[in-house]
């Protein structure tokens, strides 16, 4: 087990180092509403792209992910990669949402929908979709906190100190300068997740007896594992129900999506865009690999969600690796969920509250917000951590309703507000009926099949029956003469 | 539709193959076959395959 005092001074050198950045950051904010939650829309590649990987690659990745490899093998690896697949989304909609960002100054992603079907109401829609299934989302991040500290100390810190942790750090890097402070501690935090799961990884490889003895040892004892559908979990079917939500992550996500506004220019996105690959790729393979050492080393665990835990306070990895790697893992829920937080508190800012607020009360009210879907995450997370896995991937499956509005405020015309509303509150409370009325589990394809194809039908359905206002907006045409100046097809 | 807007159109076609791929060939093909980590290596392609289809779509790009 980890000595407490030792992850406490780490927790604590990591907060000073956070705090300067932090410092920095308030400095240079402006004092609108732009500048607080997108830092003025002049972000480069670099810092961009840390950003965006520390908020997309969370917690989930070395807790969830590395459970669901342990538990039931290398179908977690295809899963995480048909996701990545996804990114390829960002080819063709982050130039269309940087556009349309620049041209009519929007600040979410449900302000840009609702503007592009003429419906504030489509915006309030789209928000609120988001605030309910981004919440589970937010939760995940803290359970996975609690899970790690209190599980790599053997209890020393309590799962309340854990979630109270990462709720305080959370506040501290979104509250004083919003997506400025937020995107500087991201981009210092990828670096500690990278760096510290790499060393982890060549670590607990090197003590096993190198890549040819683990493979041989799985080989012997877990052949299974190496194959799809492995020792059970990975069937087809649960394979297609994780995968096809999370696969649409870039454009539904709207605390990933809402990062194509704040880039400087399109030589900065496509600099963000070959980080957040690479760093992606990478980080995916540390945390198979690690599933799969756990798998070895940690053979009996009563859940999944254990594996990390366990192979931190096994004594397989020495404390100068182990604690380095707990503040990679805190790094990768931390960023998550104060990105979450702030684009939740911009949406309800600028979408949920009446317009022509001043900037003062928008930031005042996403600063309030973020204060409660952290704090609401906490809570939830203590009272529900042992349903970690079920809470993530039902996020992923509830916001892809999100998903046919923003395809169509793109490339169908014929897209109207009435089609929007359908879509967004059909599909959603679609969801919630299979999930909690009837108890369909996200390993179920009958939920993001049901979920996703309800979304299409209802967009495409009501739009044919209705017509676009006339406020409504026509990216399409509006758009295509600067996509082709910037060469985007 | 003219020649870029086609160039898109058969990038657009080409992810959607390799992506149906990602999941096809490991299971249909793949499972079961007895081939020691075919899985596994044929998944670390297909994520080294992703990265360059999006690394050339961005390289077009003017800022």
């Amino acid at each position: 087990m980890l000595s407490p005092a030792l992850v406490w001074a780490a927790i604590g050198a990591f907060l000073l180092l956070g705090l300067v950045l932090v410092w920095r950051a308030a400095r240079a904010s402006r004092g609108t509403a732009a500048d607080y939650y997108l830092a003025g829309s002049g972000l480069g590649g670099l810092v961009s792209g840390l950003s965006y990987a520390a908020t997309t690659y969370s917690a989930f990745m070395l807790v969830v992910l590395t459970g669901l490899t342990w538990q039931g093998g290398i179908g977690a690896l295809g899963f995480e990669l048909v996701y990545f697949a996804g990114l390829s989304l960002l080819v063709v909609f982050g130039p269309r949402f940087w556009l349309a960002g620049r041209r009519w100054g929007f600040i979410s992603p449900a302000e840009m929908i609702g503007a592009r079907y003429g419906s504030r109401a489509v915006g309030a829609a789209m928000a609120a979709v988001s605030l309910v299934f981004l919440i589970p989302y937010c939760t995940t991040q803290m359970a996975g906190i609690g899970l790690l500290l209190s599980g790599a100390t053997g209890g020393g810190i309590s799962l309340a100190a854990a979630v109270a942790t990462g709720a305080a750090l959370a506040l501290i890097w979104t509250l004083f300068a919003g997506l400025r402070s937020v995107a500087w501690t991201d981009a210092g935090q990828a670096v500690v997740m990278m760096a510290s799961g790499l060393l982890a990884v060549v670590l607990v490889v090197a003590a096993l007896g190198g890549p040819g003895a683990m493979v041989a040892a799985l080989g012997e004892g877990d052949a299974l594992w190496l194959d799809v559908p492995g020792p059970g979990l990975w069937s087809l079917g649960t394979f297609l129900a994780l995968s096809v939500p999370w696969f649409f992550f870039a454009i539904t996500n709207p605390q990933v999506s809402q990062r194509l506004f704040m880039l400087r220019d399109l030589t900065a996105m496509r600099r963000m865009i070959l980080w957040v690959l690479g760093f992606g790729f990478v980080f995916t393979l540390i945390a198979v690999i690690w599933g799969f050492a756990a798998r070895l080393l940690a053979p009996d665990l009563a859940v999944p969600g254990e594996a990390t835990p366990a192979l931190l306070a096994s004594g397989v990895l020495p404390a100068w690796v182990a604690v380095p790697l707990i503040l990679g893992i805190l790094s990768a829920a931390v960023s998550t969920l104060d990105s979450i937080a702030l684009t939740v508190g911009s949406m309800v800012a600028r979408d949920l509250l009446p317009a022509g607020m001043r900037d003062a009360a928008q930031i005042l009210w996403g600063r309030v917000v973020v204060t409660l879907v952290i704090a609401f995450a906490a809570i939830f997370a203590l009272r529900q951590a042992a349903i970690v896995e079920q809470l993530a991937a039902l996020s992923a499956a509830g916001l892809a309703v999100t998903m046919p509005p923003v395809v169509g405020a793109f490339f169908w015309r014929r897209g109207t507000a009435a089609g929007a509303l359908a879509c967004l509150l059909g599909g959603a409370a679609l969801a919630l009926f299979l999930v909690i009325g009837r108890g369909v589990s996200v390993f179920d394809p009958v939920l993001a099949f049901s979920v996703i194809g309800a979304s299409v039908a209802l967009f495409a359905g009501v739009s044919l029956l209705t017509r676009p206002r006339a406020a409504a907006l026509d990216f399409a045409g509006e758009l295509r003469a600067d996509l082709d100046a910037h060469r985007v097809w | 539709m003219d020649g870029q807007s086609r160039l898109g159109l058969v990038w657009g076609l080409v992810v959607a193959v390799v992506t149906l791929a990602g999941i096809v060939v490991p299971y249909g093909v793949l499972s079961g076959s007895g081939v020691a980590l075919a899985v596994p290596l044929f998944w670390t392609g297909f994520g080294l395959v992703v990265i360059a289809l999006i690394a050339v779509a961005v390289a077009r790009w003017r800022g």
